[in-house]
């Protein structure tokens, strides 16, 4: 291997060292802990976040009934049931939808689609007519797609359509993912759980690192075994 | 089909079954957020007015309430149901419920509703701090302390909200309690919550020292703004966190034990955070922030030009998608920059924004016009620009339809504009009297508004600086003599002064002195005189200098205009005249001794008399004193005067040649 290679230019360092210095650094538990929660709390994890909570007392930083809430509504629009996603928004904070003209009009998008996907062509229509053509006419920025979606009630076998793309299930994901991320950003959190960011910089790291010295490498990041390179 | 359907759910909120009249409630909220052209149908079918009766019915459960409220804050949101909901007094019914509910859920819903309405409205609501709503402040402030998403922060709006109406508001809030919990939620984690409290503080402080004061009794204050300045997550956060210090720098005690908790050092460290923000691309009134802070310090207005504060100014007046009142502080910023310093002013006209400037004078709004017209005073300040880049431009006309509006403020700012315009060598001179400047002028000098006689006053004296016989004959054809006399007895000493700086312009120049006193029916000397015996000593250095040199012009004229002097009373006047305590006003009397012993076109003999009666009054030992000035000017002049005094005592008098014209 390369790295095997240019070995002999590098800075070695043992295992022992290494562990020396591993432990020189000091990571205050709190602050794992805050990562952990982080974690449990941004992905939802309502149950696993209470018992840590009660384990490490570690403080969730939100309230976890609304993180319930907000589960149960991406489910609801993964599973299709797009209406029922409104309203619970609605009940949890209506300025989210009343402000997200973007995200409002997806999920109005998102309920047509599952409306042509169940064959109500006709409740399809006047759905249509009634909440997404206005939306146009407010927001200009939203027409092309606005035109892109009335499109699929022109198509038969919107399967095989153009617009086959916005009947896939992929389309599900990433309304509830959009709406899932407003939902946070109305509770003041990330869309995203600090801890993946913290083990991209730990492989970005190592790679800098592969460039000077070898070391003990963590190859695996579920077990995060320290791995000694060059034959030691 | 869904108007019938719509209709449907309109008449069962009347429903008597509770659970139809919930569902109703909530299919319409459903309906309505975030849906405009929903909004417009169930306020055609009168919706609005029946979701307030379930607010205000006494039997609606909180179920009901959350969803009324709800659906009334959504209704709220847009611009012709929020003034739905003020008309049916959903307002009140909101605040009532928000209040007295012992619901957490209803209080959360009602105060989310609220905050929808301050947040459309324009203008502060007259209903949400009229005095019987004062009752929800303190159901305001516990409410920061919530942890559910966003009630904190639409409690703060609120308050906020409350502030935007005046003193008294801000005084209720922070005697409600409101202060020590929004510093508390400086400190929060989430950036939306320190937002809030930042406006909330924002609007506290403003022009309020009692509020100011009560918030910098919280130590952390200081540090938690001085953070959000440097490391505030949007560049909106550090704007409000500037504005905050910009408002308690105003009334922090002097006299800080660090260099940050001073007003100095608190301003220096806002200002360049806010010329900074004018590069950002915001719709917040980042210039108007910065001419606050600015204002009132030459030093700020400094370290503000060498940030290059006045070449962003000058980039947002270029850019016409910005909102009014940014280009108006954006105007009014550049006014206080320019005021004092000709390098700005030049940059202004470097920059070439002179034409948006000259357009804002005719803007729409009154605020934009008033901070145009300032712009424009401390620009017309520059002798360079008068004489160059500022009589290219059109500015009579929209400064004159200024003066004639109904606000003094904005009138009396067009005034000082065209006076300074109104100069000799301004290229605009001959705009302003093309377009009836000296009718204009002398009609203001009439008006019963002191700042408008002042400057309809002042405007004159500086059209008759160094102007043409003609322009001097048209000024005292629109103002008859009987004004004069009139404004040298105003109850404001400016208006006295200015206009006997008028008279001295108009006597200016030799060939003018016939005319003046045939305007002032050979008034004149006396009525000088008049005013200064008047005064009783208490006249201003400047009202005196310029009455003598209303008797230095005479006196520098024939013999005739010289006895006219001796024969008005002026001599004893002008001997104690020596004796003042202003160097300005001794130096102007010996001028006019030198005039009154000056002799020409062979009038030796009648020279010889006034010296003599001049002797009489003490006038060679008061030279003599002056002699000793502590003011060269003074002091030469004196010594002139003791040799033309002198020489003609040897009989001689032609060594000796020195006559003032000024």
């Amino acid at each position: 291997m390369a790295r095997r290679a240019e070995a002999g230019n590098k800075k070695r360092i043992s295992a022992e060292e290494w562990q020396r210095k591993l432990r020189e650094v000091r990571v205050a538990k709190e602050d794992m802990n805050r990562v952990v929660m982080n974690f449990l709390v941004t992905e939802g994890y309502v149950d696993a976040a209470r018992v840590f909570e009660r384990e490490s007392r570690t403080a969730p930083g939100v309230d976890l009934e609304q993180i319930t809430d907000r589960m149960e509504i991406r489910k609801a629009v993964q599973s299709g049931d797009v209406e029922q996603a409104i309203e619970r928004v609605n009940d949890l904070d209506p300025e989210i939808l009343e402000q997200g003209h973007e995200l409002f009009f997806h999920l109005q998008q998102q309920r047509l689609i599952e409306l042509i996907r169940q064959g109500q062509l006709a409740e399809a229509l006047e759905y249509a007519q009634e909440y997404l053509a206005p939306r146009g006419e407010d927001h200009p920025e939203l027409l092309q797609d606005l035109e892109r979606t009335a499109a699929l009630l022109v198509f038969e076998d919107v399967g095989s359509s153009p617009l086959a793309d916005l009947m896939d299930v992929a389309q599900r994901q990433k309304t509830a993912s959009e709406l899932n991320a407003a939902i946070l950003a109305s509770q003041s959190q990330e869309a995203e759980p600090k801890l993946p960011n913290l083990l991209k910089l730990l492989m970005w790291a190592q790679k800098q690192l592969d460039e000077k010295a070898v070391y003990p490498r963590v190859d695996n990041l579920v077990t995060a075994e320290l791995h000694v390179d060059g034959g030691n | 089909m869904a108007e019938v359907a719509r209709q449907q759910l309109v008449d069962r909120l009347q429903s008597d079954d509770s659970a139809s009249r919930l569902q109703a409630l909530r299919c319409i909220k459903n309906c309505v957020i975030g849906n405009r052209r929903q909004k417009q149908h169930y306020i055609h079918l009168d919706a609005v007015k029946l979701l307030v009766a379930v607010l205000a019915s006494p039997t609606a459960d909180a179920a009901q309430l959350v969803q009324a409220a709800a659906a009334v804050g959504s209704f709220a949101a847009s611009k012709e149901g929020l003034l739905s909901v003020i008309h049916h007094r959903g307002l009140l019914h909101l605040l009532k419920v928000l209040q007295s509910s012992e619901d957490v859920k209803v209080v959360e819903a009602a105060v989310r509703a609220v905050k929808s309405v301050c947040r459309t409205a324009d203008e502060p609501i007259l209903d949400v701090l009229s005095p019987p709503s004062l009752g929800v402040l303190p159901r305001l402030v516990s409410l920061l302390a919530s942890p559910t998403s966003n009630v904190a922060e639409s409690s703060a709006a609120v308050l906020a909200c409350c502030c935007d109406r005046g003193r008294e508001q801000q005084n209720a809030v922070a005697v409600a309690g409101a202060v020590q919990p929004l510093v508390a939620l400086l400190a929060s984690q989430q950036h939306s919550k320190q937002e809030a409290a930042l406006a909330a503080l924002a609007a506290l402080s403003s022009g309020n020292a009692a509020t100011s004061e009560d918030i910098l009794e919280h130590a952390s204050v200081l540090s938690s703004l001085l953070g959000a300045i440097k490391r505030g997550r949007s560049p909106h956060t550090r704007f409000v966190a500037a504005v905050c210090l910009v408002n308690l720098s105003q009334h922090i005690p002097a006299l800080g034990q660090e260099e940050l908790s001073t007003p100095q050092g608190l301003q220096q460290a806002v200002l360049p955070v806010l010329v900074q923000l004018l590069d950002a691309d915001m719709a917040e009134n980042v210039p108007g922030a910065l001419c606050q802070l600015v204002e009132h310090s030459a030093e700020l207005q400094l370290a503000a030009a060498d940030a290059d504060a006045v070449a962003k100014l000058c980039a947002i007046l270029r850019q016409q998608w910005r909102a009014p009142p940014v280009v108006e502080g954006a105007l009014r910023c550049l006014a206080a920059l320019c005021s004092k310093r000709e390098e700005q002013r030049r940059q202004v006209v470097d920059a070439r924004v002179l034409p948006v400037v000259v357009a804002a004078l005719s803007h729409q709004s009154l605020p934009m016009r008033a901070a145009a017209c300032m712009c424009m005073r401390s620009l017309s300040r520059s002798t360079k620009l008068l004489r160059g880049h500022l009589g290219d431009v059109q500015l009579a006309a929209p400064l004159l339809a200024l003066v004639d509006e109904g606000d003094t403020e904005v009138a009396a700012q067009a005034m000082g504009t065209l006076t300074n315009l109104a100069v000799d060598f301004s290229a605009v001179k001959e705009q302003l009297l093309a377009h009836d400047g000296v009718a204009r002028f002398a009609a203001l000098a009439d008006s019963m508004q002191p700042v408008l006689r002042l400057h309809g006053v002042w405007g004159l004296s500086s059209v008759a600086y160094m102007a043409a016989p003609e322009v001097k004959q048209s000024i005292a054809h629109h103002l008859p003599w009987s004004s004069v006399v009139a404004l040298l007895e105003d109850s404001e000493p400016e208006v006295r002064e200015k206009v006997m700086l008028l008279l001295r312009n108009m006597l200016h120049s030799e060939r003018n002195i016939e005319a003046v006193l045939t305007w002032s029916c050979n008034a004149l000397l006396e009525a000088a005189r008049d005013v200064l015996q008047r005064s009783e000593g208490q006249a201003a250095a400047e009202l005196k200098h310029h009455a003598l040199y209303v008797v230095v012009n005479m006196a520098s004229s024939t013999a005739a205009h010289k006895e006219a002097v001796m024969q008005s009373g002026w001599p004893p006047l002008l001997v104690q005249q020596l004796r003042d305590e202003n160097e300005q006003v001794r130096e102007a009397a010996v001028w006019a001794i030198i005039n009154l012993t000056w002799s020409r076109d062979g009038d030796a003999e009648e020279t010889a008399v006034r010296v003599q009666q001049l002797r009489l009054l003490g006038v060679e030992e008061e030279l003599r004193r002056l002699e000793q000035d502590e003011c060269i000017a003074v002091k030469e002049r004196a010594s002139t005067a003791l040799d033309q005094l002198r020489a003609l005592e040897g009989g001689g008098d032609d060594d000796v040649a020195m006559e003032a014209v000024v």
